[in-house]
């Protein structure tokens, strides 16, 4: 089968109705907004900024990119794009695996659901793109292993992929999350409670390979050999087998932000986790834990990193995988340096159906109300890791104490009147870099357009000196230009779609040339880098118009008046007003608010 | 002086922590010097440290109690005794 041309293809799936109908994507909205990310932040607009997260009205879309399921290196991407119930702006979280090559080759570009059902019910796409709703009460109250299990004994496992939200989304906690196969997540914002108020249990699509129908296949595969070796190219560290984020997967971080004072501690009361670290890092992880390196689909990178509890409560535990974010938020950030518990708190993850980076928060919030003598009973130990698996299943449950911290720290950390101790921006928890360590990274999570978000702008890979850009962690001159300039970019590669880590081998040229050859467009990267622009610009005036205006773009207090404890940033806090004011310079804003005329400008109004 | 190693660089090392022939009161106590006694002993670090003008690579982040010697004064940048050194890779992820 060859594929067809980009955009053709979008399912409208009313949940409410039954109804099912394709449609093309208008065609400048492909031209301005690509794919994935910055299409389905279109759809979202359009479905109104106005409307209730978990209600019928939100639309729920899945979306590939024009490069998502080709040839091309690491393209075993695709988004999910909705209003988010954690946060209230719009947001898109991406997942890895086979799963959006597997829709694009069953001759799809997206699936996107409005409306609610009734009853439980999945959305199952055969191999050659029928779409149907079937009922899926025989599954519902399943966590995520067991009904992938449940379909595969239905379907058989050969071709299938099966996203489905667990517990946690059915019963609408704030964060959960859409979990596939190969536990590859649309982890951030909350989509699975989307989801599980939509009744909808799972998305099960059964396809073959296919070719990409390309423009140019001469000139395609010389850029995608050239995107190739990039990725191989022995000074990157996507490099495979000889590259630290290949070797070691993501959790090879976990040591230099230790060291520089970037790992927050405790709920970021302290800023390193001294000689704790190791036995929670990557390196640790693959001496000793280490089993296989699965990968997705077209990635010869492989940082999935698949792992076995060799000895203790867990043992015989097998999973994949001890990333980063995770190994932090539940890890330093819980005083829990044991490596085995982790494993088990992101499999329960996986199962149930939750974001780590916001559970891993949540906890940590309650560990220092804990602490600090502010809960009315029971709460939570610093490093209790037996607890802290209790309380996960708790919460996915909204059980007792689960209830509470089910709606997010920031929420939950309102409800019992210290909201201070909630580390979170626009309502979502903030990722495993400390703001006073990296200060770029502190800025981005600021402006982030989903809330607290790493992935928005990675400059984190500027400010560790892995791209050839100088830029001092510990100096906040200059971030301004800068984040703007790594937010476009990946605004960008998200709607591609290709992995977020193909921006450590490639540039802005080398994203251009390849869409350009794929689609038979003129675009230059220039053109790449507005196209980017033109796609933050968008999510912001969604989120101008959903209530978030001046002062909006903020980070926790403890960042900028609690000076960092540890490591290389001793001594620092974030300086923010400074970067945002750069920012803001950069970008044309007012205050965190686009200007009429800029949206013109970019071709948005 | 000791010296703490990371990622890819351990298995070249053999370890996470080694002893270097080098006191920071010796021959002006600088990284460079420090960098030199790293290599003479380990040869196969070479390329990491390095770069094709034998100045010290963008492949390689030395931290001196936890800051990285680019943003100090480099190889200029000048040690003391009981300092942490720790030497790491590329490394990024998310």
């Amino acid at each position: 089968m060859e594929l067809k041309r980009f955009g053709d293809a979008i399912v409208h799936i009313n949940l409410s109705t039954g109804d099912i109908e394709t449609r093309p994507t208008p065609s400048d909205w492909t031209q301005k907004y690509i794919g994935a990310r910055g299409l389905g932040v279109r759809y979202v607009l359009e479905a109104g900024p106005e409307v209730e997260a978990l209600s019928p009205d939100n639309v729920l879309c899945f979306l590939n990119g024009p490069l998502s399921g080709s040839e091309t290196s690491m393209s075993g991407r695709w988004a999910c794009v909705t209003k988010s119930p954690l946060t209230g702006t719009v947001t898109d979280s991406h997942q890895g695996g086979w799963a959006g090559a597997r829709l694009r080759w069953a001759g799809l570009d997206g699936l996107i659901f409005e409306g609610a059902s009734d009853t439980p019910v999945y959305c199952f796409v055969d191999e050659n793109g029928d779409v149907s709703i079937r009922d899926a009460s025989d599954c519902w109250g399943l966590n995520i292993h067991a009904t992938v299990e449940h379909f595969r004994d239905k379907y058989g496992k050969k071709n299938l992929s099966v996203n489905a939200i667990g517990i946690a989304g059915e019963n609408e906690v704030r964060f959960a999350a859409w979990v596939n196969e190969d536990d590859r997540a649309f982890g951030r914002g909350g989509t699975g409670a989307v989801g599980g108020s939509k009744k909808l249990k799972a998305i099960v699509i059964r396809a073959s390979r296919a070719k990409s129908q390309i423009d140019d296949p001469v000139a395609w595969k010389t850029v995608r050999r050239e995107a190739l070796d990039a990725i191989r190219d022995e000074k990157n560290l996507t490099s495979p087998k000889k590259g630290g984020l290949s070797v070691y997967g993501t959790n090879v971080l976990m040591n230099i932000t230790n060291e520089i004072g970037a790992l927050g501690t405790r709920n970021s009361q302290v800023t390193s986790f001294g000689e704790r670290a190791e036995a929670v890092s990557g390196e640790f992880v693959e001496q000793n834990i280490l089993v296989g390196d699965p990968t997705c689909h077209a990635c010869p990178v492989a940082c999935k990193k698949e792992v076995e509890i060799k000895e203790g409560p867990y043992k015989g535990l097998q999973m994949e995988s001890v990333e980063y974010e995770p190994a932090w938020a539940l890890g330093s950030n819980c005083d829990n340096d044991d490596v085995a518990s982790i494993a088990k708190m992101i499999d329960q993850c996986n199962d149930l159906g939750m974001d780590p980076i916001e559970l891993g928060n949540a906890l940590s919030m309650w560990m220092e109300a804990t602490d600090r003598g502010w809960l009315d009973g029971g709460g939570l130990a610093w490093g209790d890791t037996a607890a802290m698996v209790a309380a996960i299943e708790a919460i996915a449950s909204r059980e007792g104490d689960g209830a509470i911290l089910a709606e997010g720290p920031a929420r939950a950390a309102e409800k019992i009147g210290h909201g201070e101790i909630a580390m979170h921006v626009k309502g979502q928890a903030l990722p495993a870099y400390d703001p006073r360590g990296l200060k770029g990274m502190g800025l981005g999570y600021a402006t982030s357009n989903r809330g607290a978000c790493h992935l928005r702008a990675y400059v984190a890979a500027a400010e560790l000196g892995v791209v050839p850009i100088d830029a001092n962690p510990l100096d906040w001159k200059g971030k301004g230009e800068l984040v703007k300039a790594f937010q476009d970019l990946h605004a960008f590669s998200d709607s591609l779609d290709l992995c977020k880590f193909s921006a450590f081998a490639e540039d802005a040229e080398l994203y251009a040339k390849q869409y350009a050859t794929a689609m038979g467009v003129e675009i230059s990267a220039e053109d790449v880098v507005r196209a980017g622009e033109r796609i933050y610009n968008l999510e912001r005036y969604y989120n101008n118009l959903a209530g978030f205006r001046e002062g909006s773009d903020i980070l926790p207090q403890r960042y900028l008046d609690e000076p960092s404890t540890m490591g290389g940033s001793k001594g620092h806090v974030s300086e923010l007003d400074d970067m945002l004011a750069e920012y803001y310079a950069a970008r044309g804003w007012k205050d965190g608010v686009v200007p009429e005329d800029k949206l013109r400008e970019l071709g948005i109004l | 002086m000791q010296v703490n190693f990371y990622a890819t660089l351990r298995p070249i090392v053999g370890g996470k922590t080694a002893d270097v022939p080098f006191e920071p009161a010796e021959a002006g106590g600088l990284v460079r010097d420090l960098m030199i006694a790293i290599v003479s002993r380990w040869p196969d670090l070479r390329e990491h440290i390095y770069d094709e003008t034998g100045g010290l690579s963008r492949q390689v982040a030395i931290y001196v109690d936890g800051r990285n010697v680019r943003w100090l004064q480099g190889e200029d940048t000048v040690l003391k005794a009981h300092q942490k050194i720790s030497i790491f890779p590329p490394v990024a992820g998310g």
